[in-house]
């Protein structure tokens, strides 16, 4: 009989579901949540909450934190801040037992061979649990760590996770509620980074007329950043959501896009031969499109995507869904040029 | 007696004010060289008020306007920059309701602005300052503070409200057709309109005109500036053309200064020798008004660029781009204009209010002559102001004279860092604040190093082209009568005052300066080579060197070394 589940310290997003939470954080069920519904997602795993319990328990790191925190008095914030970064500093160089971290090594190579690279890059990231919702919610201690590379460094980046849970504003929210410091507890997330040969938006409506039966693909090379931000004219592809034909097919001259270059991404113009030839085959136009009609049929609301195509893996385990919300401006009238100057304008200063 | 700062609150006071900013900016575009008191006063409070009033009134996210000092008669500036990324987002939400009608009626902001400013000078040229009584003229000096105050609300809210749209259009020509603000064809698109000092340019080409027909172009040319008045009050004749021209100096180019920023030189009005020098240059010249067909082939060049940049814009984005360009080249214009119907003219109303309270205190003997009043600052005036007979104030004029003298005599430095600052910390700031008048500005892009040019100087292209001919340093701008015809201006950065010049030279090299500083934009106007940011150029060149001058590398050859 295999472990139950509650005990396991990794799992995979493809066997992981809503009713896994408590292990695994909202942001990991969400996204076996969506691998469930046919949604391809990268693929990848949760570090559970056992492990990080685990952790806690068998270095006695547990203790030591109870005992940091409960010498200080609740209203000095220097002192506050010193037990954080003491606390903080105790989970980064405590090792993880041994048998967790072969397990959490085990499942990197695991995924890196799924891609067939060594050293893959994977982006790790904190997923918060019910105990712990609302302090993350208010103290934005999400974690994120992009085109991380190597087992040291994954385990190295888990360890930051867990001890964000730690951070001066988490600290003093939890005082300030008076929820114990000991009852919290986190999952984080290891997912391949999407390596995007192309990558763009999809709206299962015409956003701009509002016709519920079409289907709009836009791409561009690279990243998807460059298409959701509108600076580039992307390839246009118009599809027939009954039928899934191919109705238009638009290339448009695309200057500059995201690339990788190393661990960086830079913005550069495509080679030139790429300049003016579409971003997508048809056999992945008509993926793409798929799984824009599944997520619209299960959230049941018109939906706008972002997708990306991943030079890693093979067709069709290679197109994914980044992101999907439900289209707010279907059949509305578009946007005025007033509005997307301003819009444009209010975003230079966030550089 | 007692002396008081110049600028009280706002002199500069090393150990407070590097503690408060690292890294203090000489403004050497307007204060080199350094300020009388009654200027520095002027400026140092109410540019500084403008600044903030500006950056405030848009809520630019990331930036509440600069904050000024008094050095020496320099001006110092630091910026202002918005800390807490909370505060960043709060005042983004405001910004995008406060520059909506830049976008959407820029015609009409703008215009009335200048109706309502124009309408203050009137109030305030309406008294006639030889016969009012001294309370009258003090009252008149407080309007024209008041005035001056506006003035800068109106300028920087604009100046911040103008460039800003500039900023993201260039940004927006790199992405989608990879051409910066430093590109031949940007240039097109940015240049090519009718503006304030192109009219007076052309009212003067009339003059020249009117003297030839009415035949008295011989006497013109043979009579200095300085005894022109005179010498056409000779004849019945000569009158007839003098009514014309100081009508024309009062309603259109009177009111101005050779230097823009000071107010202790005459305006035309007073002496109207500039004006008369640029009517004989034309008659020297002869033909036709030559400007107007340069500026057709250069707005018949912008039409063309426009179209051709159109017809790389996807068809869905067409819309709002050829929008936002509109605005965007509101730019060119609006720098012109606002010299004329803000600084200039507000600066030469001080004069005026100030010129006319020293006839007063100089006459019964407060101070020896008229132009000692710009060694006071306005509560000494006001201290003055009704009785200046009971008062002397010799001593306070005597000892800032001297005070003045030394500051010209040593200079002030180019920046003042807090010990262990570099240069370049303080450049990363400026950049860092986003700050549209830093950026296009004062600061610009840096020369890239090309050095298989082996060029003697390298900058940035601030109008294309090239050409050829004669070096002539200007650091000062009494030195600018000294240009001839086909001269290459050098200077560490150009003023409005220097505008018509630019209808003589074939181009310019300037030591520090931006897309959208005064030497770009004229020159881009006038359609003649403008290398900019070249930092030594007003010391390697030497007036009299043949150079050779490329904007569209960037580069100048010295070519007699």
């Amino acid at each position: 009989m295999p472990p139950k589940k509650t005990k396991q310290n990794i799992i995979w997003f493809k066997n992981c579901s809503s009713k896994d939470f408590p292990q695994v954080g909202g942001k990991n069920a969400n996204l076996g949540e969506m691998f469930q519904l046919g949604l391809r997602v990268p693929p990848g795993f949760a570090v559970t909450t056992n492990a990080f319990d685990t952790f806690l328990d068998r270095g006695g790191v547990r203790n030591k934190i109870v005992r940091t925190l409960s010498q200080i008095p609740p209203e000095d914030i220097h002192a506050l801040e010193g037990a954080g970064r003491q606390i903080r500093d105790l989970i980064e160089s405590t090792p993880i037992p041994g048998k967790i971290s072969k397990e959490i090594k085990e499942a990197y190579q695991t995924l890196g061979d799924l891609c067939g690279i060594p050293d893959l890059p994977v982006a790790v990231r904190s997923s918060a649990t019910s105990e712990d919702l609302k302090t993350a919610s208010f103290a934005g201690q999400h974690e994120s760590y992009l085109w991380v590379r190597g087992e040291e460094e994954v385990v190295q980046h888990i360890l930051k996770c867990w001890a964000s849970l730690y951070t001066d504003r988490a600290i003093a929210y939890r005082n300030q509620i008076g929820w114990p410091h000991d009852k919290v507890t986190i999952s984080v997330g290891v997912q391949k980074m999407v390596n995007a040969k192309c990558a763009g938006v999809m709206f299962t409506i015409d956003p701009v007329i509002g016709d519920e039966n079409k289907i709009v693909v836009e791409g561009n090379w690279g990243l998807g950043e460059s298409v959701v931000k509108g600076e580039v004219s992307p390839d246009h592809f118009l599809v027939d959501k009954q039928s899934s034909e191919i109705l238009e097919k638009t290339v448009s001259s695309k200057l500059v896009c995201y690339q990788l270059e190393g661990n960086k991404v830079v913005f550069a113009p495509p080679s030139p031969e790429k300049q003016n030839q579409l971003c997508l085959n048809d056999e992945e136009l008509v993926e793409i499109v798929r799984l824009g009609k599944i997520s619209e049929a299960h959230y049941e609301s018109a939906q706008d995507l972002e997708w990306a195509i991943d030079v890693d893996l093979p067709f069709p385990e290679n197109v994914f869904l980044v992101q999907t919300r439900p289209v707010t401006s279907a059949g509305k009238p578009k946007q005025s040029d007033t509005d997307i100057i301003i819009d444009m304008m209010s975003s230079l200063f966030r550089r | 007696m007692k002396f008081y700062d110049v600028v009280p609150g706002l002199d500069f006071m090393e150990e407070y004010d590097l503690e408060q900013s690292p890294a203090w900016f000489l403004d050497a575009t307007h204060s080199v060289p350094p300020w009388t008191p009654m200027f520095g006063w002027f400026w140092i409070n109410f540019c500084r008020h403008g600044m903030q009033y500006g950056a405030e009134t848009l809520s630019l996210p990331t930036v509440k306007g600069w904050d000024w000092r008094f050095k020496d008669g320099g001006g110092y500036l630091t910026l202002l920059m918005v800390d807490s990324d909370k505060e960043k987002a709060e005042r983004e939400k405001r910004f995008r309701e406060a520059i909506r009608p830049f976008v959407e009626n820029y015609d009409g902001l703008w215009g009335g602005y200048v109706k309502e400013i124009l309408k203050r000078y009137e109030n305030l040229k309406a008294l006639d300052v030889n016969t009012a009584s001294n309370i009258k003229l003090l009252e008149n000096f407080e309007e024209t503070i008041d005035t001056c105050r506006r003035m800068w609300e109106i300028h920087m809210h604009m100046m911040y409200g103008t460039y800003t749209p500039y900023v993201l259009f260039e940004q927006l020509c790199t992405q989608l057709l990879n051409i910066d603000d430093t590109h031949p064809t940007f240039h097109k698109l940015v240049a090519g309109f009718d503006n304030e000092s192109f009219r007076v340019d052309r009212r003067l080409w009339e003059f020249s005109k009117k003297a030839k027909d009415m035949g008295l172009d011989s006497l013109l040319m043979q009579t200095p500036s300085k005894q022109m008045k005179a010498k056409l009050g000779e004849s019945d004749k000569g009158k007839t053309y003098l009514k014309e021209f100081d009508e024309f100096l009062d309603k259109e180019a009177g009111w101005r200064m050779e230097r823009m920023a000071e107010i202790n030189v005459p305006t035309w009005q007073e002496d109207p020798s500039p004006g008369f020098e640029t009517v004989k240059m034309y008659l020297k010249k002869g033909g036709e008004f030559d400007l107007d067909q340069d500026r057709k082939k250069i707005e018949k060049e912008r039409k063309d660029a426009e179209k051709e940049v159109l017809g790389k814009i996807a068809p869905e984005q067409k819309g709002w781009f050829s929008m936002l360009m509109k605005v965007a080249q509101n730019c060119s214009r609006f720098s012109e204009e606002h010299n004329h119907y803000l600084d200039l003219y507000t600066h030469a109303l001080m004069r005026r209010s100030c010129m006319a309270l020293g006839n007063r205190f100089a006459k019964c003997g407060a101070i020896n002559q008229p132009g000692d009043i710009f060694f006071l600052m306005p509560d000494e005036v006001r201290k003055a102001g009704i009785n200046p007979d009971k008062l002397n104030l010799k001593p306070i004029v005597q000892r800032r004279q001297k005070e003045w003298e030394e500051w010209n005599q040593k200079g002030n430095p180019p920046a003042i860092f807090k010990e262990g600052f570099t240069l370049e910390q303080a450049i990363g700031g400026l950049v860092q604040s986003l700050d549209p008048i830093a950026l296009k500005v004062v600061v610009g892009s840096m020369p890239i190093p090309k050095p298989e040019l082996k060029a003697d100087l390298l900058g940035t292209c601030g109008s294309s082209g090239v050409t050829e001919g004669i070096a002539r340093v200007v650091l000062r701008d009494e030195d600018l009568p000294t240009i001839q015809k086909g001269d290459i201006l050098v200077a560490m950065s150009t003023s409005p005052a220097w505008t018509p010049v630019f209808s003589m030279i074939n181009g310019v090299v300037v030591d520090r300066g931006a897309s959208l500083s005064h030497a770009a934009i004229v020159g881009r106007e006038y359609g003649i080579p403008v290398v900019m940011n070249v930092f030594t150029g007003t010391q390697v060149i030497k007036s009299g060197q043949r150079i050779r001058v490329d904007g569209n590398l960037g580069a100048v050859f010295i070519l007699d070394k």
